[in-house]
């Protein structure tokens, strides 16, 4: 299998061509950044200079990309990205977002005039990082744009110089993420190795090639096994599963309120896109033959692929997908479960949110273990199963950056973050304490928010993979959560506190109302309506599962 | 849709309209009751523009047949099936159905022949002209005349041309259970036509009337003199309504309309209560006056008691047919074709059954519609037409169940003027005639028969009633009688004629005895007399009224409306009496002395009024003509009265005519009774039976209008010592036979010891239950709380904490410190790398 990268002629330069519609958005970030650059020379008194650029350009790239005609599932630029409905989805996902978090940002006044512009410098290109990511199909472009997301993300922790903690996080997160990447770089030439290529597609077909003469050789499983551990710790740390949480709470808490929403959002996101690509690609082949699963036969879109499936050993390769999959359910399980206990002794709302996200990283990873049961079931269910994560993503995207504005907006309002300095101010701000509620409601997963459709289609689709002890724990760890997140309610609302000072000087900015209210309002449409971006998810995940 | 259609839809929509308008106007339209008042009364009039607008596109499509060829020519019960024709209107129509019945039918009698036949026996024998539907004549060798006679179920005639069908269709679908549609759709033919102008043509001059009538409710602040504060002598004051009398009358209107144009029973069901429900608010319009709340509840629940029989027959029909709409359409079988078909089924498999020892061709499965049950059996059929029936005998009043309408003048006048003339109780007329393919013979001598027991009956009532409203509440239900003995007889367009021409004049009865009670502020004929001088317009149109419903008019030339359509129930009625049937002669005997009552105490009422010495003096001094608003309409439903029944000039066919169009074709014999064969209609004309009925009718009339007039006109007979002299009589009659009494003492009393005794069972069974279950209810909930308290939340407090312990015991991990960090990453990540290679 050759290289694809390396053969350049006349075609391929015109496929160039052919595929520059489909990054537009990414230029568009790309010219924010340049835009970015310049623009403290060019406007240096515009004090709003910096957000009217990160408006305009987060708007113009999510357009760019809303209105990109999606065309059949194809790779480009010589198979370094693939254009799919799944790389689309989550690049809209991230772009949308992107629009949201500038005008989160507009509203909470946070990067001051004077690290405006590198605060969004940072931002875009991450955001660029991560939409690119999103549609990886390249090792190498895999590893770049890993880097692309974690470092102005290491930047973003301690944009803050003067602020010690900030620093400290940087740091630590900086060192944290430098030992991931190693770890993950060093399972990514493994596997590289073993298989003798970068490009997934051609992985993929080659361990599936492969795969009747590794149950001969136990040495080379065990090398395949210690590929995709390392690989998949790389991906850990960005997911902040346990044990690579460990930097979650103390950059959370270091960094700034908005820094944190970034982090907790959108990094989650676009690795959660390359976690399922990388799954599809490697993982699928193993999954062949999981008939002891007790489904159906494999679907057709593996039989496909699998060129000599008569000889392949059709039980140890079912077993070899299920160990990743009950790796994955334990890790996820594990970080659920952590997050949930420990977030209950916490005092900080920032801290509380940081073990709230490890925990929904691990609901989501309980979701991709799901997914990778089902890997070897009908294409159909398989396709449920990652529809149900994705739908979770989207959910996860609303009501997590809605908690973090309104922690966000406390923060202004009362200058603290200690939630015991919240007492009764539910009364003063009732649109706050009514959206709050919702979007804990919702992360609870309480009907009627979208929070409980999330839930329940991710259980559902645990249950449709025949991963029963994986709903167990999904529901216990549900009624964990309550108690902390209630919490937060019971504070705001129903205890009494003294903001005779706070009052009178701070009066509330509609215009925050009305971007708590709506995000809380999509939440409950989501909760009643959702059978639309269901469907979204079902197309987005049929495009990936083709390996 | 078919302009007409069109028309008709806004026709009935705009009363809705202004119904929809005043609620939404609420309180707003308290103070400005008049405009409330113009947008009814003005919807309505465009509601009648609309429905003139039809009526004359409907004529100029399919214009009547000229009576003069149609006299005797005209083919008996050519219609098999008004619906099946071929129209060119009714394109949604399938007309394959049509073909089957029309197709193949035999016709050889000629004119000569045909009367030839008839002189000679004094008889008719329509199954010796060979007339024989397809089907049947097949077999017509293998059978004798005998069984021929019962064969004659429908015939063609070549030469006449085939009369327009409905036009159907469906306006929205309502739900779907399986075969079952219930849809809002529109049956529109010549009677839904001439229904339509009818009632918005009397609706409009009500409206027009009630200005001045009710002229008193635009105040602010109304007395009500007959209703009293807790008892006392004080009258009571309440707020004007008059918006809301012209919202329940738009609505009334609706309904009534929505009625005539449905093409099903679920339609025809919905409407019917909605006008069931218009009539209880309208009739207890005074709703402060303890009479008119009796009497509103009397008439909803004696209706109910009708609807309750009419729910059966709906579902038998349902039950056995799979549909409620009257026509067959594309979706759904349809009622009239698929009673038709049960009846040549009946009428073959009994002529066969009775035929054993002849060999005949087995008679094939009539082909109902494909893909639908046909379990509707020839009793099944009986059952849901008397049922359907039962519905009728409620809502038009008719003996057992015609307590309520004599109470009902607790309305205001034009109410009554309404429900007696338009609405209400011609709807239960309008649906046996609607109906008309579906009743079976046998049903339609149990209607005959109620119809004339009411005739005579309420007659016989009127003739001692003492106030106004009430001798024309009995004269209704006389008259209704009338309508449902013409049709239970065969006289299909009879009955409906009477049903149209009695809806003017007894229109302009009620609204001149309105002019009357609003002159005198009473409706006693024993304290009035002589109001012809102050009231000389209110008197004449009265007048007119009278000769019009006692059928005043030259025998055999002309004569008012009523005249007209009189006769034809009379000629219908001579037609089965010649031909030689008791039942036939009796049923004359009593339409004759039927109409002689009438003719009696309709000119009793009016000389007692309007002639003679004044018997109170005070009210005639006050007595003062009606304002115009109210002569008007008077006026204009004389002139009605005196000349819908004419032929209109120039093109020579008049309501009749228009009617034939719409009739139906019926079987003419029972199957379960076989002496009961009806005669048809068309024969009626024929001018011995016509010659005959006009007499009968103009002797009875004549004789009833002298009586009167020797009695209470010329007094030449002392009216109290007559009745002296028959002074029993006078008491049953004035108890009105003692039924009232019956149902108070025999249902209501029942009813009320019923409820009695179900309430005591209620607060000591029940409650007692009840107030024990809670008393335990209560014990277990503390006891509960005591376990819940000291097990469960112990329980949980105790998880609660240990839960708390063991996040606050993991949060030391998280020691700040970053090699430990790291130590543990790796630690882990080597770990699962273990694990990876342990399972």
């Amino acid at each position: 299998m050759t290289d694809p990268v390396v053969a350049v002629s006349l075609e391929s330069v015109i496929d160039l061509y052919r595929d520059l519609p489909g990054v537009a958005a990414e230029l568009a970030l790309g010219g924010s950044i340049i835009l970015f650059l310049l623009l403290r020379m060019t406007f240096p008194k515009w004090r709003q200079s910096a957000y009217f650029a990160a408006f305009m350009g987060s708007l113009l790239a999510f357009g760019l990309a809303m209105g990109w005609n999606l065309p059949e599932a194809r790779e480009a630029f010589g198979g370094l990205l693939i254009h799919d409905a799944f790389g689309q989805f989550f690049r809209v996902l991230l772009l949308g977002f992107l629009v949201l978090f500038v005008i989160f940002t507009m509203l909470s006044r946070f990067p001051p005039f004077i690290i405006s512009t590198e605060f969004f410098l940072f931002v875009f290109s991450g955001i660029l990082g991560m939409c690119l990511m999103a549609r990886a199909n390249h090792l190498l472009l895999v590893v770049l744009t890993m880097e692309m997301a974690s470092l102005p993300s290491y930047a973003l922790a301690g944009i803050r110089r003067l602020e010690p903690r900030g620093t400290e996080a940087a740091l630590k997160f900086a060192v944290f993420g430098a030992v991931s990447s190693g770890l993950m770089f060093f399972g990514l030439s493994l596997l590289s190795a073993l298989t003798g290529s970068l490009h997934l597609a051609g992985m993929s077909a080659q361990l599936s090639e492969r795969l009747g003469q590794l149950g001969n050789h136990p040495a080379e499983l065990s090398f395949l096994a210690a590929a995709l551990v390392l690989a998949g710790a790389g991906l850990a740390f960005k997911l902040s599963l346990v044990p690579f949480h460990f930097w979650t709470p103390d950059v959370f808490e270091g960094a700034t309120a908005e820094v944190g929403t970034f982090l907790s959002v959108a990094s989650k996101l676009a690795v959660l896109a390359l976690f399922i690509r990388l799954l599809t690609a490697w993982v699928a082949p193993l999954a062949v033959g999981s008939l002891n699963l007790g489904m159906e036969s494999p679907g057709p879109f593996i039989q496909s692929f699998v060129t000599s499936a008569s000889e392949i050993d059709m039980a140890a390769n079912g077993v070899l997908s299920q160990k990743v999959a009950l790796i994955l359910g334990i890790v996820g399980g594990i970080s659920c479960t952590f997050g949930n206990l420990v977030a209950f002794g916490q005092t900080n709302i920032k801290r509380l949110l940081a073990y709230s996200t490890i925990a929904h990283g691990g609901y989501i990873t309980m979701g991709l273990a799901g997914v990778t049961a089902a890997l070897g079931a009908p294409r159909e269910i398989c396709q449920q199963v990652l529809a149900s994560v994705l739908f979770y993503a989207i959910v996860y995207l609303l009501m997590n950056l809605g908690i973090f504005a309104v922690a966000t907006f406390l923060r202004n309002k009362l200058s603290t973050e200690e939630i015991d300095k919240y007492r009764g101010w539910g009364r003063h701000d009732p649109v706050l304490l009514i959206t709050a509620t919702v979007f804990l409601f919702s992360l609870v997963g309480l009907p009627p928010f979208a929070g409980f459709i999330a839930k329940f289609a991710l259980f559902a689709a645990l249950a449709q993979a025949r991963l029963w002890w994986l709903v167990v724990l999904g529901v216990i760890n549900t009624v964990l959560s309550l108690f902390y997140y209630l919490r937060i309610v019971k504070v705001l609302a129903f205890e009494k506190g003294d903001f005779s000072d706070k009052v009178t000087s701070d009066q509330a900015d509609p215009s925050i109302n009305i971007f708590l209210l709506s995000l809380a309002g999509m939440l409950l449409l989501l909760g009643v309506w959702w059978q639309q971006p269901f469907h979204w998810c079902m197309q987005a995940a049929q495009s990936v599962l083709v390996y | 849709m078919n302009s007409v259609v069109w028309l008709l839809l806004i026709a009935w929509l705009l009363p809705l309209a202004s119904f929809a308008t005043i609620l939404l106007g609420g309180h707003r339209f308290s103070r400005l009751g008049w405009v409330a008042g113009l947008l009814a009364t003005g919807s309505i009039t465009a509601s009648f523009l609309c429905s003139l607008a039809a009526a004359a596109t409907w004529l100029w499509q399919n214009p009547p047949l000229m009576h003069a060829q149609s006299d005797h020519h005209e083919p008996l019960l050519n219609k098999p099936h008004n619906n099946l024709s071929p129209h060119p209107a009714a394109a949604e129509i399938p007309s394959a159905g049509s073909m089957r019945v029309l197709s193949g039918v035999d016709s050889f009698g000629n004119r000569e022949g045909y009367f030839a036949l008839k002189e000679s026996d004094g008889r008719l024998n329509i199954a010796q002209r060979g007339e024989l539907p397809y089907g049947t004549s097949r077999m017509a060798g293998g059978l004798p005349s005998s069984t021929l006679n019962r064969l004659n179920l429908q015939s063609h005639d070549r030469s006449a041309k085939s009369p327009p069908g409905a036009i159907v269709g469906d306006w929205y679908t309502v739900a779907e259970f399986g075969t079952l549609r219930m849809t809002l759709g529109y049956y529109v033919d010549s009677l839904t036509i001439l229904m339509m102008l009818m009632v918005t043509l009397v609706a409009t001059c009500i409206h027009v009337y009630s200005f001045g009538y009710m002229r008193e409710e635009l105040q602010d602040v109304v007395e009500d003199p007959e209703a009293r504060v807790d008892n006392s002598a004080q009258p009571l004051q309440r707020p004007g309504r008059f918006a809301r009398f012209y919202q329940f009358l738009s609505l009334f209107c609706f309904s009534m309309l929505g009625l005539v144009l449905a093409n099903n029973l679920f339609m025809i069901f919905v409407f019917w209560e909605l006008v069931g429900i218009c009539s209880f608010l309208l009739i207890g319009f005074y709703l402060e006056r303890p009479s008119a709340v009796r009497a509103a509840t009397k008439a909803f629940v004696v209706n109910r008691v009708g609807d309750f029989g009419m729910m059966v027959g709906l579902a038998a029909l349902w039950g056995a047919g799979g549909t409620l709409a009257f026509a067959e359409s594309s979706k759904d079988p349809g009622l009239f074709s698929r009673a038709r078909t049960v009846y040549e089924q009946a009428v073959t498999s009994s002529a066969v059954a009775q035929e054993k020892p002849a060999k005949v061709q087995e008679p094939s499965a009539p082909p109902g519609p494909p893909g639908l049950p046909h379990r509707l059996s020839y009793t099944l059929l009986v059952l849901g037409g008397l049922g359907v029936f039962c519905g009728c005998v409620g809502k038009s009043a008719q003996f057992p169940l015609h307590v309520w309408l004599p109470d009902a003048m607790e309305g205001p006048t034009p109410v009554s003027a309404l429900i007696h003339a338009a609405t209400m109780v011609a709807a239960g007329v309008y649906l046996v005639a609607r109906f008309y393919p579906v009743l079976m013979p046998e049903v339609l001598l149990f209607v005959a028969m109620v119809g004339l027991t009411s005739a005579v009956m309420a007659a016989t009532m009127a003739l001692v009633a003492g106030e106004i409203k009430r001798v024309l509440a009995f004269s209704t239900v006389s008259q209704l009688g009338f309508m449902m003995f013409a049709l239970g007889i065969g006289g299909w367009v009879a009955g409906i004629f009477h049903l149209l021409t009695h809806a003017f004049f007894k229109a302009l009865l009620f609204l001149g005895a309105g002019s009357v009670i609003h002159a005198t502020g009473t409706g006693e004929i024993s304290r009035l007399g002589g109001l012809c001088r102050k009231m000389p317009w209110t008197a004449v149109t009265m007048l007119v009224g009278c000769l019009a419903i006692a059928g005043a008019g030259i025998p055999l030339v002309v004569g008012l409306s009523g005249f007209h359509s009189k006769d034809a129930i009379f000629a219908q009625a001579s037609l089965l009496a010649l031909k030689g049937s008791p039942v036939g002669r009796l049923f004359l005997a009593l339409a004759a002395v039927a109409a002689f009552l009438t003719a009696f105490y309709m000119f009793r009422l009016w000389y007692l009024t309007f002639v003679g010495p004044s018997r109170q003096s005070h009210l005639l001094a006050h007595a003062h003509e009606s304002p115009a608003i109210m002569i008007y309409p008077l006026v204009i439903l004389s002139i009605f009265a005196v000349a819908v029944g004419w032929k209109i000039p120039g093109v020579g066919w008049g309501i009749p005519e228009i009617l034939e169009q719409a009739r139906p074709g019926v079987g003419l014999s029972g199957i379960m009774w076989r002496w009961w064969v009806l005669p048809p209609e068309a024969e009626s004309h024929l001018p011995y039976v016509h010659k005959v009925a006009s007499w009968v009718a103009f002797a009875a009339g004549v004789s009833g209008f002298l009586l009167a007039t020797m009695i209470y006109g010329l007094r030449l007979l002392d009216a109290a010592r007559l009745r002296a002299a028959c002074g029993w009589i006078c008491y049953v009659l004035e108890r009105r036979y003692f039924i009232d009494e019956l149902y108070e003492r025999v249902f209501v009393r029942a009813a009320l010891l019923l409820a009695k005794s179900a309430a005591f069972a209620d607060k000591v069974l029940i409650d007692g239950c009840a107030h024990t279950l809670a008393r335990l209810t209560h014990r277990a909930a503390l006891a509960e709380e005591a376990i819940d308290r000291r097990v469960v939340d112990a329980g949980f407090n105790t998880l609660g904490h240990h839960l708390f312990q063991l996040g606050l015991l993991m949060r030391r991990v998280q020691t700040g410190f970053l090699r430990q960090y790291l130590m543990l990453a790796l630690v882990g990540t080597i770990i699962i790398f273990v694990l990876a290679h342990l399972f």
